[in-house]
């Protein structure tokens, strides 16, 4: 008789869902997630606690050697569960090999030199907007490039 | 009655119309599939994220996050989806005319109304009004959706947090079918938290499970909330792309269909004026040949 399969989460496994509003990314068995938490980068390895942190953006990677996945993450949040089901819900992502990096380049050099010339307009929701605009940028150059 | 050549070339001009119609709404007809196919891309994630806020609120209390905070003020901002382009039957109409009859009938009369507009027609028809625009952002396609939902709930959490605004509202077609768009007004800020989320878990919990915050959970909720309130404005968006879509599929079906029937009537008028032209010529050979036997 064949051996059951291994249930994800249950024996050293995380089952990881990257989920966008575009819809989802990547769903896939891994044994360790590296994220840019609020915090800092941290890794996440199987049989973690339940938790849900915050999510700011950066490189994001899923699973390790030749199955590692990685990529580029604006802000959202993770949640891993009890059964080792990670929830990784971010506003946009996009897979490293995907990206165009002379376009993320020109995008940040752009969102840079409008950021400095707010001079002393007030920071209100399109000076967020522009921060918002600068973190991606940066994201996807740091996905292609660190 | 019209000469046979201006009749032929009013069939014509009839019949080229109708081919632009159709091509119309063949071409609306396909992006409305893939605006469909992005409606149902986003839930999972409006799901989610949908649960957490509202977990969150649970065990850190609505109390802990200023926009669920639901303030006494009349100033209110609503935020209007319209498209950029017309011949799409009453789409961009019944928007605008929901927004004029709610604030005339469902808001104090010395309410503060501000708009912000999206969508070159809700422009159009509000700025030659005086009414109150504070921002205008042309309508969103499927890869701008994103952009303008970001921008724009950037602006009203802004607003709202700095008490310029008391209460923002949505209005957008929701989309139903191809045939049927029903104009929605939705509440926006302040969030009120869809209840139950997972589950009611004891406090401190979620869904009966406990989780390790990080940071905490007040600083969660505030990371958490705005994505919430974006998320609410890209499905508006999505559901406006696909309105419009299917709006103009059914306009131009229904374009496609009269010029039909005019082809048809002008075609009986073309052949009753050739018969009557045919008739005359007949008579007048008939009356010739006639005189010459006399």
């Amino acid at each position: 008789m064949a051996e059951p399969k291994q249930l994800a989460g249950t024996g050293g496994t995380l089952d990881a869902n990257l989920v966008t509003p575009r819809g989802v990314v990547a769903h896939q068995a891994t044994d360790v997630i590296s994220a840019p938490g609020e915090l800092g980068m941290f890794e996440l390895l199987p049989g973690h606690i339940p938790m849900l942190t915050a999510l700011k953006p950066g490189v994001l990677t899923i699973g390790s050697g030749k199955f590692r996945g990685r990529y580029a993450v604006s802000s959202g949040y993770l949640r891993i569960g009890p059964a080792g089901a990670v929830e990784i819900l971010v506003e946009q992502a996009v897979l490293a090999g995907d990206i165009d990096v002379e376009k993320a380049r020109v995008d940040l050099k752009a969102a840079e030199a409008e950021l400095a010339a707010w001079g002393d307009r007030p920071t209100d929701g399109d000076w967020k907007s522009l921060l918002d605009k600068v973190a991606w940028a940066q994201a996807r150059v740091d996905a292609r490039t660190n | 009655m019209p000469s046979l050549k201006a009749i032929r070339k009013r069939i014509g001009s009839v019949k080229n119309t109708r081919k632009i119609t159709r091509a119309m709404k063949l071409v609306a007809a396909a992006k409305l599939r893939r605006a469909q196919d992005a409606i149902i891309a986003a839930r999972p994630y409006a799901l989610a994220l949908s649960n957490v806020v509202s977990e969150l609120a649970e065990v850190a209390g609505t109390d802990a996050h200023p926009l669920f905070e639901a303030r006494e003020g009349n100033r209110t901002a609503i935020v209007v989806f319209t498209s950029d382009r017309g011949l799409a039957g009453a789409f961009n109409a019944n928007v605008i005319k929901k927004v004029e009859a709610f604030v005339a009938t469902e808001l104090p009369a010395d309410a503060e109304v501000s708009l912000r507009l999206i969508g070159r027609k809700a422009n159009q028809y509000f700025s030659r009004r005086n009414a109150r625009i504070t921002s205008f952002d042309p309508a969103p396609t499927g890869a701008t959706a994103l952009d303008v939902a970001r921008e724009t709930a950037n602006r009203i959490v802004d607003d709202f947090l700095n008490k310029k605004v008391d209460r923002v509202l949505v209005v957008f077609n929701e989309f139903k079918s191809a045939i049927s768009q029903t104009v929605m007004i939705k509440q926006v800020l302040p969030v009120v938290p869809e209840g139950g989320g997972a589950g009611a878990g004891a406090a401190g919990s979620a869904g009966g499970v406990d989780y390790a915050y990080e940071p905490g959970k007040e600083e969660l909720l505030a990371r958490m909330v705005p994505l919430y309130v974006q998320i609410g404005l890209y499905r508006a968006a999505l559901e406006n792309i696909a309105g419009e879509f299917g709006a103009r599929m059914s306009a131009m079906e229904n374009a496609t269909k009269n010029a039909g029937e005019m082809i048809a009537k002008l075609t009986l008028q073309y052949n009753r004026a050739r018969q009557a032209s045919i008739t005359k010529e007949l008579l007048e050979i008939i009356g010739g040949a006639e005189a010459l036997k006399g």
